[in-house]
């Protein structure tokens, strides 16, 4: 079992959540679940490139968007 | 005879249908996509959202239409300052498709109209970072002449209140900006019934865009269809060049050759 010390917490679409250290943000999106490619990430207010998403590491604290295209008028 | 070759033109774009459709407030994907197909539309609008981690990703729209073969319109919905404008736009140009932007600023929640202030702000700063602005706004002259002056490639004025079902109010007026404006003039927001479209598009205007119409009709693939036949009925009948209105009744048939 992972220890708590091996993991930080960020806030993703306004919820708290802990996440294991060293994430990044291609990681994240593999751990729920979601296709890179149909995601756009915000990343504490700066939208990131999805070429980057294997290289930026999520650190403590971090204020994460993770958004999509929904149905709308 | 139907104009068969009627194409309008956006910007650096070509579109072979003067229906545009939102993809919002369906019942469920399987009808929205069939709805969009019955229109025949060429550019379907989107919106941009959060995740909603706990559900499955279906919940997306791209998992149900397919980019390459609908043109998506990302809009800036339910924002209602310039700096959330801002965000949201960046955040559709940032999936990747293309540059291309239906803003809405709203100033009022509760009749959803356009923030004309805001509206010309936002435009400006996003047509000069690269967007193509098609920018939704009152049946106003004089906004939707700065729109066009910011370098919007299509202003969009309202029919009537988003999602009301009235048509159009002010015939009038939607005739002076397309008289006025250069740019391309979409009528966004208000129609209810095919009739509605095709006297909006009687109206000489370029192209219409509608989502609750179709959404909410109890059948809305028939309806779609409806609004296609109806788009391009208004659009034939005013290229067509009708007939003066006059309040007095002159026969059809020749007043001479009557039986003495």
């Amino acid at each position: 079992m992972v220890s708590e010390s091996n993991k930080i917490q960020a806030k993703i679409n306004g919820e708290n959540r802990k996440i294991s250290k060293g994430f990044s943000i291609f990681d994240l999106l593999e751990s729920l679940d979601l296709n890179p490619l149909l995601v756009v990430v915000e990343l504490n207010a700066v939208i990131i490139s999805k070429e980057r998403f294997g290289e930026i590491e999520i650190c403590d604290r971090d204020q994460i968007e993770l958004v999509h295209f929904v149905g709308g008028g | 005879m139907i104009q068969e070759k009627d194409q309008l033109e956006i910007g650096d774009r070509v579109f072979n249908s003067r229906l545009f459709v939102g993809t919002g407030k369906y019942s469920d994907n399987e009808t929205m996509v069939k709805a969009i197909k019955a229109s025949e539309t060429a550019m379907v609008t989107v919106a941009v959202r959060r995740i909603d981690l706990d559900r499955s990703q279906e919940e997306g729209i791209l998992f149900h239409l397919d980019p390459d073969e609908f043109f998506l319109l990302p809009n800036t919905a339910g924002c209602y300052n310039v700096k959330d404008a801002l965000r949201y736009a960046n955040l559709g140009r940032a999936a990747g498709f293309s540059e291309w932007l239906k803003l809405e600023v709203i100033g009022d929640e509760s009749t959803l109209l356009p923030d004309t202030q805001a509206t010309i702000e936002a435009a400006k700063i996003l047509v000069a970072d690269g967007f193509k602005v098609m920018a939704y706004t009152n049946d106003d002259l004089i906004t939707a002449l700065r729109l066009e002056d910011v370098g919007c490639v299509a202003v969009m004025p309202l029919a009537s209140p988003i999602g009301s079902g009235l048509g159009v109010v002010n015939p009038y007026f939607i005739r002076e900006i397309k008289r006025r404006c250069e740019v391309p003039i979409i009528v966004d927001a208000g129609v209810g019934v095919a009739s509605h479209a095709c006297i909006t598009m009687e109206q000489g205007v370029d192209g219409v865009l509608m989502n609750t119409a179709i959404a909410m009709a109890e059948n809305p693939v028939l309806m779609a269809s409806a609004m296609r036949l109806a788009i391009k009925a208004g659009r034939s009948s005013y290229l067509s060049g009708g007939m003066q209105a006059r309040e007095i009744a002159v026969p059809s048939s020749p007043a001479k050759g009557m039986l003495g």
